[in-house]
């Protein structure tokens, strides 16, 4: 047990440089790349004077060391005492996690809004979507997956896997227009985007993009489930176990779909961090305020503190899920627990 | 013991069992077939980067359809659909394979190296491995690739390989790393390790055949994920630069054409789906031909279902009718006689996010609009350039010209109940102006006495605006100033409530309250805001809406649908096609309007770089471009050639239009030297010259059709395209931009808004607004006396000036200014557009308005 803990413990000490080097490397990268943001602020047409000041206002002076220095430096740091009156103006981007420590992302000068404060507001969103889709991933996925390796050579293995490659084919753009049009507009049966105001509405939106997200991931889960499973039902013991009078679905459960877990659950909780701030054009396409919409627009508008907050917010994911899939490994096969 | 996995000898064997696959073959042929078409295809069909302009419209408005010449039709820019397809083929299977291999082989080798060093001496290679994917894999996408495209410079098929390489390891590295732990822990590698094999020789003999099944699945997998990778890459301008074509960007071009010209779709798409599909199968055959410890496996006649399937869907989509617009739901039709009514809430929407409503610090066109409604402007001017008044009801000139004072609404007041007073207005200027406000237009008030001195925050006040009584104010500059009347007219000058905050708080959730007929009733930056009456409001008869609801971030394509199904009330946001169908539709005849704007779209050349440094190029190119075939490409737009667009009031108007004269532009170039012979393609200037314009606009598209024209005269054009905030770092830095896009909207209604921040020599600086770095002494001084001319028709003239100035001398060329094609739904009444306020809806009612409820009405 001590030895699974510290290993735990390193992992998530890895997953902590992760998340910094992320940070650090996407704000570098945003304040570095050539582009003009303060344009963003005051309009494409506007004065060099009127620039200035905007730029002074918004902390978008200096160089990108000087901004990155600034920016690191307010990451974490210890609440004022409240004497000042200008504190409250000060730390008006801070959040604090725990009394006496502000934890400071910055203020988003697209959104015009602290980046903490945006994250938070769209992380459930992002983490619904994920959710909804990897659930039609594995749906679609390991059912398919499934069914075409336990009957290799039907039919029903050459339909599956056709569908499901020719699914993931198609660009996400075609793939929701077309799922758009005939669903929510022709046939009324979803609406056409944003998020609803009841929850009913809500889940009720959710579907759709959902499952132009969840159609293109379920295609390599499918064939990775079939191979799998395939392949398990080949080795020794699922012939013994089925020389032994197993019936066929215990055959394919116990030994085909067991063996395969492991590639299996990786392939999706790795994705599900992806999916996390990487479902850029379906929230667009779909107006849902996630965190993939976000990161287009900080990106493309050169918003460094925005574009780092995101990057943190999806680095996190991905170091949960890189976590859990470790973890997951190794409950799931025995070989490996033996290393740790 | 296990058997070590057997590797095949030769590369011959696994041809051989390939051709042998049932489930390889139809992949083998289907992707040999594509390839071939690709490399033979482009020596068969006509050049794929020639527009068509010959060709008619087809009665629904989109391109031409397929006819014998063109099999497949042409494209949105008139080009062969068939010869794109083929020269696309090249770039996209090649980028494709290329691709997914590097991707594949890079993540395969840094995945085993990381799971054979996982024990033992070497851990912290297996540690900083996984710790880079970690990083790699949580930077956003498109900030990697983006960099990447900045710091590679131009885009060529190499850049998108390394891009795509770059970028897609990182996964498959991960996947082989976890399948390779599990094959180290297996009984053979045990052994293995125990007859004495080294690190080296276990990962070469065991781990790498044992991983190869699951590295060619994720290798064939990359070639679709690539093509379509290659799609979002172009979409975002770091792609390959236009007009090349991939079949990725071919979709996406085609995607605003979907609804009249679903062949356009199916045809790449057709491309990829099939690729994919092929490059699937050769997978399978190849993983066959590699594990032969699996080739007892039962061998079929697959049927190819995939294929049966992909045809089916992509022949349904190509034959699909173009979606007719439905008819407007609940039709009110016009009865003679109605009179307006009060109440009911309008929806309507914009495309545009909308970041700021603050009248201090708003400049885009949907917060202007609503900016309109909610902080009345002191004045405005209508497109024939009268004022017409707002909150001040009269304007006059003193001391010769040096004070303007206005007369002021006595029963105004804001819409928290405070009367509405000249020290207001005053108030509200100095808001707009305060040294920490991020004012967009605040040096458009420099002309003000003690502008400077504030601004610079060494005065309390703008000594220059003062307050004469309650209801009048006098405006003092410090040289006769006529644009003052259009400036005033601005969101900066509206008045807005006592309670407001100074400096504007460009983070303020809630901007403060007006005095115009609307309020804010809920905002949400994200989904949009909601505007209720101002009871208050002073004006009899004004507003009539109970409400309206202003939806942002709407996509076009929703708004169609939205209007269709009775959701919304007004839509100025149709896609080009969108637009035409409802042109067409005879239901909604009567309810859409041509709209213009005041924005202007010109070539720009840069006179300090090489061949622009001489007027006769300039010249040359002004009599080359012939913007008379955009409206064949897109029926929204209006060729111009004037500086300043007729909707603005005050322009010059009249003079001779220009011509379009291949001969005189020929001319013009063996004036300066270059001449340049069409039969032969020889002479001209010898090298490319970069043209700089937006990725993924009209504008882009519009470039395409510029490079065709000046190859004519021997300019050769070479595209960048770049995202809108890089392209504007490029124009306004000195030398960088040798021509380019450049396009202009009025701040405010005066013809010299377009020559004063854009031509002058003043405007020239490091960042230039002056992307032309066009220096002129006439002109500068043309626009000067203009600036102070009170007379309208003496100004007229000056302008007219500053037009055949420009013409001649051509540090620009205009061509084009866009209509919007706005639709109502039938119950919508008294809306009337026009290019300075398209969307003041104070004076809109709705035909079906539900009586209101007595109590509701309360002041």
């Amino acid at each position: 047990v001590t030895g699974a803990a510290r290993w735990l413990v390193r992992r998530i000490a890895a997953a902590l440089f992760a998340l910094f080097g992320a940070t650090v490397l996407s704000f570098a990268i945003a304040v570095a790349l050539p582009g003009d943001p303060s344009r963003v602020l005051v309009g494409p047409q506007a004065r060099p004077a009127d620039v200035e000041v905007a730029k002074r206002v918004y902390g978008l002076d200096g160089t990108w060391y000087q901004r990155l220095g600034r920016h690191l430096g307010r990451v974490v740091h210890r609440a004022p005492s409240g004497a000042r009156p200008d504190d409250a103006r000060a730390h008006a981007s801070c959040s604090a996690p725990l009394p006496g420590v502000h934890v400071d992302l910055g203020t988003s000068f697209v959104y015009r809004k602290p980046v903490a404060a945006l994250i938070w507001a769209r992380l459930p969103r992002s983490l619904e979507l994920a959710a909804g889709a990897l659930l039609v991933q594995l749906l679609i996925g390991l059912g398919a997956g499934v069914l075409a390796g336990a009957k290799r050579g039907a039919r029903a293995d050459d339909v599956l896997m056709g569908t499901a490659l020719l699914a993931a084919s198609a660009p996400t753009f075609v793939v929701g227009a077309g799922l758009q049009h005939a669903l929510a507009y022709r046939l009324h049966l979803l609406p056409l985007d944003g998020v609803g105001k009841t929850p009913g509405e809500h889940l009720a939106s959710l579907i759709l993009p959902s499952i132009v997200l969840g159609v293109y991931g379920s295609a390599l889960l499918a064939r990775v489930t079939r191979d799998q499973v395939r392949a398990a039902l080949a080795a020794d013991p699922a012939r013994t176990a089925r020389a032994k009078g197993a019936g066929p679905l215990r055959v394919v459960i116990a030994h085909g779909l067991r063996n395969a877990l492991v590639p299996i659950a990786t392939l999706a909780v790795l994705d599900f961090g992806a999916l996390v701030g990487g479902a850029v054009v379906t929230e667009k396409m779909f107006r849902w305020p996630g965190l993939g919409d976000m990161a287009v627009t900080a990106v493309v508008n050169r918003d460094a503190a925005a574009t780092a907050g995101v990057a943190l917010a999806a680095a996190v994911a991905v170091a949960a899920a890189s976590i859990i899939v470790d973890v997951l490994a190794l409950l799931l096969d025995p070989r490996l627990r033996a290393s740790k | 013991l296990s058997e070590p996995a057997a590797r095949p000898s030769a590369v011959g064997s696994i041809g051989r069992a390939l051709l042998r696959s049932p489930r390889a073959r139809p992949g083998v042929i289907l992707f040999g077939a594509l390839t071939l078409f690709s490399l033979v295809g482009p020596w068969l069909l006509p050049p794929p980067d020639r527009s068509h302009f010959a060709l008619d419209r087809a009665a629904d408005g989109g391109p031409a359809g397929p006819s014998f010449a063109h099999p497949l039709g042409v494209d949105s820019l008139l080009r062969d659909e068939l010869a794109r397809l083929a020269h696309g083929g090249r770039t996209s299977l090649a980028i494709a394979v290329v691709g997914a291999l590097a991707a594949s082989m890079i993540g395969a080798f840094i995945g085993v190296v990381a799971a054979s060093t996982a024990r033992g001496r070497y851990r912290f290679v297996d540690v900083a491995i996984v710790r880079l994917i970690d990083v790699v894999l949580a930077l956003p996408f498109l900030l990697v690739v983006t960099a990447i495209g900045a710091a590679l410079g131009r885009s060529d098929v190499t850049t998108l390989f390394t891009v795509l390489a770059a970028v897609g390891w990182a996964g498959s590295a991960r996947v082989i790393r976890a399948e390779a732990l599990v094959v180290l822990e297996l009984p053979f590698v045990s052994s293995a390790r125990a007859l004495g094999a080294g690190t080296w020789r276990i990962a070469h003999a065991h781990v790498l055949p044992n991983v190869a099944g699951l590295w060619v699945v994720m290798a064939t997998g990359a070639v679709g994920s690539m093509i379509l990778a290659e799609a979002v890459l172009g979409y975002l301008g770091v792609g390959l630069a236009p007009p090349d074509a991939t079949w990725g960007r071919m979709l996406h071009e085609a995607e605003t054409l979907l609804a009249v010209r679903p062949l356009l779709t199916v045809a790449p798409a057709a491309c990829i789906v099939f690729a994919v599909l092929a490059a699937n199968r050769v997978g399978e055959g190849l993983r066959d031909a590699i594990a032969t410890s699996r080739s007892h496996a039962p061998r079929h006649r697959a049927a190819a279902w995939d294929l049966a399937i992909a045809c089916c869907v992509l022949v349904a989509t190509a034959a699909w009718p173009p979606a007719v617009p439905d008819p407007p739901r609940a039709a009110a039709a016009a009865q003679a006689g109605e009179t307006p009514r009060p109440g009911g809430e309008l929806r309507v929407a914009t495309y545009i996010a909308v970041r700021t409503l603050d009248p201090a610090l708003a400049y885009d066109e949907p917060s202007g609009a609503i900016g309109r409604l909610v902080w009345e402007r002191l004045l405005e001017i209508d497109d024939d350039g009268r004022l017409v008044p707002r909150i001040a009801t009269s304007f006059a000139w003193t001391e010769e010209g040096r004070a303007l004072e206005l007369t002021l609404r006595e029963t105004a007041r804001f819409s928290d109940g405070t009367p509405l007073a000249a020290a207001d207005v005053k108030r509200s200027i100095e808001r707009a102006l305060h040294p920490k406000t991020p004012c967009p237009g605040a040096t458009y008030y420099e002309a003000l006495v003690g502008f400077e001195p504030f601004r610079k925050g060494a005065a309390d006040h703008v000594s220059g605006i003062e307050v004469v009584d309650p209801h009048r104010i006098r405006f003092r500059t410090s040289e006769r100033s006529p644009s003052l009347v259009s400036l005033l007219s601005l969101g900066f000058a509206a008045p807005v409530c006592p309670s407001a905050t100074a400096p504007a708080d460009p983070n303020a959730d809630i901007p403060p309250c007006g005095a115009g007929p609307f309020t804010i009733g809920e905002l949400h930056s994200e989904e949009g805001v909601r505007l209720v009456r101002n009871e208050r409001y002073d004006v009899p008869g004004v507003p009539l809406l109970d409400a309206i609801d202003w939806r942002f971030n709407v996509r076009s394509q929703v708004q169609r649908f939205k209007i269709e199904a009775g959701e919304l009330d007004i839509t100025r946001d149709l896609t080009p096609s969108d637009a035409l169908l409802f042109r067409a539709s005879p239901a909604w005849r009567g309810l859409g309007v041509d709209v213009p704007t005041r924005t202007l779209s010109a070539v720009f050349m840069n006179v300090e770089m090489p061949p622009f440094d001489r007027v006769e190029v300039r010249r040359a190119v002004s009599y080359a471009l012939d913007p008379s075939v955009l409206p064949r490409v897109r029926p929204d737009i209006v060729p111009l050639d004037t500086v300043v667009p007729s909707s603005v009031p005050g322009h010059a108007g009249g003079g001779p239009p220009r011509v379009h004269d291949l001969g005189r532009a020929l001319a013009h170039m063996a004036r300066a030297g270059l001449p340049y012979d069409p039969a032969t393609g020889e002479g001209g200037w010898p090298d490319p010259v970069d043209y700089v314009t937006v990725s993924d606009s009209f504008e882009q598209a519009t470039a395409e059709i510029w490079q065709q024209q000046l190859a004519a005269i021997g300019i050769r054009v070479r595209l960048r395209t770049w995202p809108f905030a890089t392209y504007l770092a490029e124009v306004k830095s000195r030398r960088r931009a040798a021509m380019g896009w450049v396009g202009w909207g009025a701040d405010y209604p005066d013809p010299l808004n377009f020559f004063e921040p854009t031509l002058t020599s003043r405007a020239i600086g490091d960042p230039s607004q002056n992307y032309a770095f066009f220096a002129d002494e006439e002109l500068d001084d043309v626009v000067a006396r203009a600036m102070r001319e009170l007379d309208p028709a003496r100004r007229k003239d000056l302008v007219a000036r500053a037009e055949s100035i420009v013409r001649d001398r051509a540090p620009w060329v205009p061509t084009h200014t866009p209509q919007t094609y706005a639709v109502r739904l039938p119950r919508v009444r008294g809306w009337k557009p026009t290019a300075g306020a398209p969307q003041d809806f104070s004076t809109v009612w709705l035909a079906d308005a539900p009586p209101p409820p007595l109590a509701a009405r309360s002041p």
